[in-house]
C-alpha cells in the first residue's frame, strides 16, 4: 500500500454537486426521492434524492464523512467508485419504493456513504490478505466488522446511533445504510482483487 | 391491565388539568353522587363512517332517588341517532322533538314520578344525558348511539372517541363537578371494516392498554378492557388505522334505497396523486393561544411550533402572534428562516406562559395584518378554546377574514374548542382545520400540514352528477382539497341507473377535470344510515349560514324539521325517552323506533359477511394509479452521526501520522 498526496475528485465533485442543490431554493422539493412524483415519472430523483439534504444541519453531517470517507476510501476503489455508487443507490432507491411505504420521500448522502465505507474497507482488506500483511489485514477486517457492526446496531435501534434527529429534517432511515452496504458488497463481492500497488490512500 | 390503568389514572391526575366524560354533580349538592358502574363502548367503523354505541349502567349508591346528569365532548360530524332507557327490564327508544319542548316533557315526566331522560346538544361542546329517577340503591341502564363520517387523509383513518373536555365553559364547571370514574367495568371494542386492505392499525397513546387483533386484511377489531373499577372517562381514544400503500385513487358509494322515494348516498372520491411540489417561498404566522385553558396544553405546542419552524425552507419567513386576553407579536416584523432566528424565537416560546381568557378574535386580526401581497402567505391558527372575549361571533370572523388573500390553516386541540368556527374560519379562506386530541403529536400534525402546503391543492372543487336526478347536495369537505384529503359529498337521487360523474377543480390557476360513470342502485338497503347522516350534513349547513349571518330565520325551521323527520339531535331539537303510553300523551310519531330498526336489522346482517364493496368507478376508473398514500409529510433521511465523522476524522489523521513518519 503506499499512500501519496492528492485530492478525491470523485467525491469532492460530488460533494460541490450537494452544496450547489443546497443552495437552489427549493431544491429538496424538486429534487428529494418522492415516491409519488417518481410514480408520475420524475426518475431523476432516483439519482438526485441521494444529493439533497433535509435541512442544513443534515447537510452538513454527511458532508463532513462523505469528504473524509473519499480521502480514505476513494483510492482504493478507483474506477469502481461509481459502480459502488450506482449499485449502492439503486438498491436504496429498491429499498425505499419497495420496503418503506410509509415514508413520502428521502434525502441525503448517508445511504451512498455507508456503501463507500464498506466498499473501501472491503478493497483494503483483501488487498492486505492478497498481500499476506497480517497486521493490516486484521485492522480491516475489524474496521469492517465495526462498520456492520454499527449498521446493525442501528436497524435494531431503530436510527442511527447518537445522531440529533429533530435537526436533520428528515426521519433517519437505518435500511439506508444496510442497503447501502449490501451495494457495496455486491459489487466488491464479485469483483477480481485490485492490484496492491494501486491502493493508495490520500493523507 | 389493572397496573396499567392505574399508572395512566394517575399519569392524568398529575398531567394536564382537562376535564373529562362523566357524571355531573352539583358542587354545593347533597352528599352522595350517581356512580358510573359500566362504560361499554362498541365501534364499528364501516367503510367511511362509523357507528357509535355506548351502554351504561348508572348506580344510586344512596338512600333516595336520584337524577343523573351524564356529559360528553361532543364527537366530530356527530349525529345522535339513539337514546335508551331500560324500564322494568324493557328498552324504551326515545323520539326527537324541538328542544324547548323535550326539555318540558322531561320536566314533567320528572315531577310525575316517571321514568324519563332527555339527550341534548350543548352548543358545539358537549351531548348532556339527564336521567330520572335513578332509584336508591339501584342500577339504569342506558344506551346512546351517535353516527359519524370517517376522516381519511393519506389513506389513513383516524377515528377519536372522545372523553375529555377543555375545561371551556366555566358556567359550568363553576357549578358543577365531575365524576369521572368507571366503578366497575369498562369496555372499549372497535371493529375496523373496509373493503380496501388495512395494513396496520393502532390506537394512539394507548398502545399499552389496547389490544389489536387482525381478523381478515379488511376487518380488525382493537379493545381495551377492565374489570377491576380503575379506568377514567377522561383520556380521548384515538384509534388509527392505515390502508394498504397500493390502495386505487377511486369513487366510493354509499347508497341507500328501500324502494319507495328518492334514495340517498355519500359519494367519496380519492383523488391520485397529480398534485406537484410548490418551490416559491411561504410567509408562515402562526397565531398560538395563550389563554389559561392552554395551561396543560402550551409546553407541547411551543415545542411543537419551535419544531416545525425548524422544517421551514430558507425562502420562507415567520413570525409568531401571542393572544390570551390580547393579541401580541412575540417578535416585531417577519422573521427570515434562518438558525439564529429560528433557535432565538425557539428560546421565547419555551418561556411562555398561560393566562386570561381567549381572545380569539384579536388573535386572527394580527394574524391577518401586515401580510405582502407579492408573496404567499399563510397563517396557522393554534387554540383550544371558544372565543369569549372580545368579538365572538362567527358573523363577527367572516367580515374580518373579507377580501383578505391568505389561507388559514386552523389546529383544534382537544374537545373544548369551538370546532365549527375554527372550521369555517379555515374553509372560507381555502385552507383546512385538523383536530388534534390531546393523545394527538402536534408536532406531527404540523408537519402534515406543512407537506400538504409545500404541493399544490385542488381549489374550487365541483362536484356533478347527472342523468339521476341528484339533488340536494351537501359536503363535509371543503372546497380546497390537498395532498391526501378526501371529498365528501351526501346526497339525493329520484332515478335509478347511470350517472356521470364530473369533478371539476383549479390546480396552479389551470382548470382540470375527471369524469367517469357511476351506477345507482334501484334497490339497496345496506346502508340505511345514509338518511341520517344526509339529513346531519344539511343541518351542519344550514347551522353555518345561521351562525355566518347571526340571523335564524327560518333556517332553524329547516333544522328542526330535518332533524324531526331523520330522529337526529341537532341544536334545536333534542331526544326524549318517557314510558312507552306517554309518547301518545306528547303526540310524539314513533318514527325513531322504525328507522332504528332497519338500522339494527342492516347492521346485523352486515357483520355477517365481508365488507361490502363499495367501489364506484371500477369499470371506468375516473383516476389512473394510486391515492396519495401516508402522509405526505414524513420524509426519511440517510444521515451520520458525529461518531462516525470523528472515527473517519481520526482514522485520516492517522494516517497523515504514519505518512510524515514514513
Amino acid at each position: 500500500m503506499s499512500i501519496r498526496s492528492g485530492l478525491p475528485w470523485r467525491t469532492l465533485s460530488l460533494a460541490a454537486v450537494a452544496l450547489v442543490a443546497a443552495a437552489l431554493p427549493g431544491s429538496l422539493e424538486l429534487l428529494e426521492l418522492n415516491r409519488e412524483a417518481v410514480a408520475g415519472g420524475q426518475i431523476w430523483r432516483l439519482v438526485t434524492g441521494h444529493l439533497v439534504h433535509g435541512s442544513l444541519y443534515h447537510l452538513g453531517l454527511d458532508l463532513a464523512a462523505w469528504v473524509l470517507a473519499g480521502l480514505l476510501f476513494e483510492p482504493a476503489l478507483g474506477r469502481r467508485y461509481w459502480t459502488v455508487l450506482a449499485i449502492a443507490a439503486v438498491c436504496i432507491d429498491a429499498g425505499f419504493l419497495f420496503l418503506q411505504p410509509d415514508l413520502a420521500a428521502y434525502c441525503g448522502l448517508s445511504g451512498i456513504l455507508n456503501g463507500i465505507m464498506v466498499a473501501g474497507t472491503m478493497a483494503l482488506w483483501r488487498s492486505a490478505r492478497q498481500r499476506g500483511t497480517t497486521g493490516p489485514s486484521a485492522l480491516y477486517l475489524l474496521v469492517l466488522l465495526g462498520i456492520l457492526g454499527k449498521i446493525a446496531l442501528e436497524g435494531i435501534g431503530g436510527t442511527p446511533l447518537f445522531s440529533e434527529i429533530d435537526r436533520l429534517g428528515a426521519i433517519p432511515v437505518p435500511m439506508a445504510h444496510a442497503l447501502g452496504a449490501l451495494g457495496a458488497v455486491l459489487v466488491i463481492g464479485r469483483t477480481r482483487l485490485p492490484a496492491a500497488e494501486n491502493l493508495i490512500i490520500y493523507a | 391491565m389493572k397496573r396499567n390503568i392505574v399508572v395512566l389514572i394517575i399519569g392524568l391526575m398529575f398531567g394536564t388539568a382537562t376535564m373529562a366524560a362523566g357524571i355531573m354533580t352539583p358542587k354545593d349538592g347533597p352528599e352522595g353522587s350517581i356512580e358510573i358502574r359500566d362504560h361499554d363502548v362498541n365501534v364499528v367503523i364501516n367503510n367511511g363512517f362509523a357507528v357509535t354505541t355506548v351502554d351504561q349502567v348508572f348506580f344510586n349508591p344512596t338512600d333516595r332517588d336520584m337524577e343523573a346528569v351524564y356529559t360528553f365532548p361532543l364527537p366530530k360530524n356527530a349525529s345522535l341517532s339513539e337514546l335508551s332507557l331500560w324500564i322494568d327490564g324493557q328498552e324504551i327508544l326515545g323520539e326527537v322533538t324541538e328542544k324547548e319542548k323535550a326539555r318540558e316533557i322531561y320536566r314533567k315526566e320528572k315531577e310525575a314520578g316517571r321514568n324519563t331522560a332527555v339527550a341534548e346538544k350543548r352548543d358545539y361542546l358537549a351531548f348532556d344525558v339527564l336521567v330520572n329517577p335513578v332509584l336508591a340503591g339501584q342500577e339504569t341502564r342506558v344506551r346512546l348511539v351517535y353516527l359519524q363520517p370517517i376522516e381519511i387523509d393519506g389513506n389513513i383513518g383516524r377515528y377519536v372517541y372522545p372523553l375529555e373536555e377543555g375545561m371551556i365553559d366555566e358556567q359550568v364547571h363553576s357549578f358543577w363537578d365531575m365524576k369521572e370514574q368507571v366503578h366497575r367495568r369498562f369496555n372499549f371494542l372497535c371493529t375496523v371494516r373496509s373493503s380496501y386492505p388495512i395494513d396496520s392499525v393502532r390506537t394512539k397513546g394507548l398502545d399499552h392498554l389496547a389490544q389489536v387483533e387482525t381478523e381478515s386484511q379488511g376487518q380488525w377489531i382493537v379493545s381495551i378492557n377492565d374489570e377491576e373499577g380503575n379506568a377514567a372517562l377522561n383520556q380521548d381514544i384515538v384509534v388509527y388505522y392505515r390502508l394498504a400503500e397500493n390502495t386505487p385513487a377511486r369513487v366510493d358509494l354509499l347508497p341507500f334505497r328501500d324502494g319507495q322515494g328518492p334514495g340517498t348516498y355519500m359519494l367519496v372520491i380519492t383523488p391520485g396523486n397529480d398534485l406537484q411540489p410548490i418551490t416559491e417561498g411561504i410567509d408562515w404566522t402562526v397565531v398560538l393561544d395563550l389563554s389559561g385553558s392552554m395551561g396543560g396544553k402550551i409546553g407541547s405546542a411551543t415545542d411543537a411550533v419551535s419544531r416545525a419552524l425548524e422544517e421551514l425552507r430558507p425562502e420562507d419567513r415567520f413570525r409568531i402572534a401571542l393572544f390570551s386576553d390580547n393579541c401580541r407579536m412575540l417578535e416585531r416584523g417577519w422573521q427570515p428562516v434562518n438558525k439564529v432566528n429560528v433557535e432565538a424565537t425557539s428560546a421565547k416560546l419555551m418561556k411562555l406562559d398561560v393566562e386570561g381568557g381567549t381572545n380569539l378574535y384579536a388573535g386572527l386580526q394580527e394574524g391577518l395584518r401586515g401580510l405582502e401581497t407579492d408573496r404567499t402567505s399563510a397563517v396557522l391558527l393554534i387554540s383550544d378554546g371558544g372565543a369569549n372575549v372580545g368579538p365572538s361571533e362567527q358573523k363577527d370572523f367572516m367580515e374580518l377574514m373579507e377580501d383578505k388573500d391568505v389561507r388559514v390553516f386552523t389546529f383544534v386541540i382537544g374537545s373544548g374548542s369551538n370546532v365549527p368556527l375554527m372550521e369555517r374560519i379555515a374553509e372560507v379562506s381555502g385552507g383546512f382545520s385538523m383536530s388534534v386530541s390531546n393523545q394527538d403529536d402536534l408536532y406531527g400534525r404540523i408537519l402534515q400540514a406543512r407537506s400538504k402546503l409545500g404541493l399544490e391543492a385542488m381549489h374550487g372543487i365541483e362536484v356533478d352528477l347527472a342523468g339521476v336526478g341528484a339533488n340536494d347536495q351537501s359536503s363535509l369537505s371543503f372546497p380546497t382539497i390537498y395532498h391526501g384529503q378526501q371529498i365528501v359529498r351526501f346526497g339525493r337521487y329520484t332515478k335509478h341507473g347511470e350517472a356521470t360523474l364530473k369533478l371539476k377543480a383549479r390546480i396552479s390557476g389551470r382548470d382540470v377535470e375527471w369524469e367517469t360513470r357511476v351506477d345507482f342502485p334501484e334497490f339497496d338497503d345496506s346502508f340505511p344510515e345514509m338518511e341520517r347522516l344526509w339529513a346531519f350534513a344539511k343541518t351542519r349547513e344550514l347551522k353555518q349560514q345561521i351562525d355566518d349571518t347571526g340571523r335564524e330565520g327560518e333556517l332553524r325551521e329547516a333544522i328542526v324539521d330535518l332533524g324531526q323527520t331523520y330522529s337526529i339531535v341537532t341544536d334545536y331539537t333534542s331526544m326524549v325517552v318517557v314510558e312507552g303510553q306517554q309518547f301518545e300523551e306528547y303526540q310524539i310519531e314513533r318514527k325513531n323506533l322504525s328507522r332504528v330498526e332497519r338500522e339494527r336489522q342492516a347492521r346485523s346482517v352486515r357483520t355477517q359477511s365481508a365488507p361490502k364493496p363499495t367501489r364506484a368507478d371500477s369499470a371506468a376508473p375516473m383516476y389512473k394509479g394510486r391515492s396519495s398514500h401516508g402522509t405526505g409529510g414524513r420524509r426519511g433521511g440517510g444521515a451520520v452521526d458525529f461518531t462516525l465523522v470523528w472515527i473517519l476524522g481520526g482514522s485520516f489523521i492517522t494516517l497523515r501520522m504514519l505518512r510524515r513518519k514514513g
